[in-house]
């Protein structure tokens, strides 16, 4: 069975709406649905790291979001060699970082939320960046269900 | 039982608390210079390998003894691992995570900084070899204490 890992650096933005996208819960951009994804903008510190699980595809993928900050790439190595000590095989863990399709309006509408607690226009702006990698993130999410 | 030593990068103080765990350095002295710089993963591991468990060995009592770097996100990986493993429906009783990053010291920061990062190992290495001397009898007891809470002396 595989595992297949969002993540980015909150864990519940732009691997909320990758997951979604994974899953067919949503194809198109569209306000009001990501907002009310799972787990969307709700997971805090004391979260990260932790695996969330989102749902299952239509080849037994299981799917899950979290938050690695900017260690993507040693949670990897972390997980797929845990996954080789306990016989699971490397293989049985994707992990996808998906750190670097944020952008300025992302990276800024994150501070703004999550520093200064201003959720609106955070929000606002989370938004805005994410239609502005809705595409490429799109396109990720095909290649690795494809993989999958 | 499975017990992971974790530091910041898996080539220095993991390594030498995993290996007095294994019996492979002595406890009631100092060891040289060539006895810290020979042991296996030693100043060696790789930037692009932290994160990755490697398989010290086997204990007295069976423990599997493993060294891991989770970089300065020692919690959050530690996190991803127990979580990925109770959504695997694997126990989580019997895995324990050891931190050896508070007992290195400045020269073995530096020197591991030097060695690892900068690529200067004839500068670097040496001296997180002194670091590590200096506190030696701190790793022995920190490993002392986790045999010991875990009912393995």
């Amino acid at each position: 069975m595989k595992s297949v890992i969002y993540s980015c650096y909150y864990g519940s933005y732009l691997a909320a709406v990758a997951a979604a996208l994974h899953l067919g819960l949503i194809d198109e951009f569209d306000f009001g649905k990501i907002i009310n994804l799972p787990y969307f903008g709700k997971l805090g510190k004391c979260q990260w790291g932790k695996l969330y699980f989102v749902g299952e595809d239509e080849s037994r993928g299981r799917i899950y979001i979290m938050s690695s900050k900017k260690t993507g790439r040693v949670v990897e190595k972390a997980l797929k060699g845990i996954a080789r000590i306990y016989n699971m095989g490397e293989d049985s863990v994707i992990f996808v970082d998906l750190l670097p399709f944020g952008n300025i309006f992302f990276a800024v509408g994150c501070f703004i939320f999550q520093k200064l607690n201003l959720k609106r226009i955070g929000t606002f702006l989370i938004m805005m960046g994410i239609k502005k990698s809705f595409k490429k993130l799109k396109e990720k999410v095909e290649n690795i269900k494809k993989s999958v | 039982m499975k017990i992971f030593y974790c530091c910041y990068g898996s080539a220095h103080s993991s390594v030498v608390a995993a290996a007095i765990h294994l019996g492979w350095l002595p406890e009631d002295r100092v060891p040289g210079f060539h006895e810290i710089e020979n042991l296996p993963h030693y100043d060696k591991t790789d930037s692009l390998e932290i994160g990755t468990p490697f398989f010290m060995g086997k204990d007295e009592k069976g423990s599997e003894v493993y060294i891991i770097g989770m970089t300065g996100q020692r919690q959050l990986v530690k996190n991803a691992i127990l979580s990925f493993l109770k959504y695997n429906n694997i126990k989580t009783k019997y895995i324990f995570f050891v931190d050896t990053i508070p007992l290195v010291n400045l020269k073995t920061k530096i020197g591991g900084i030097l060695s690892r990062r900068i690529g200067l190992v004839a500068v670097g290495r040496p001296l997180t070899v002194i670091g590590i001397q200096e506190k030696y009898f701190e790793f022995v007891k920190l490993v002392n204490e986790v045999k010991k809470s875990l009912g393995l002396l």
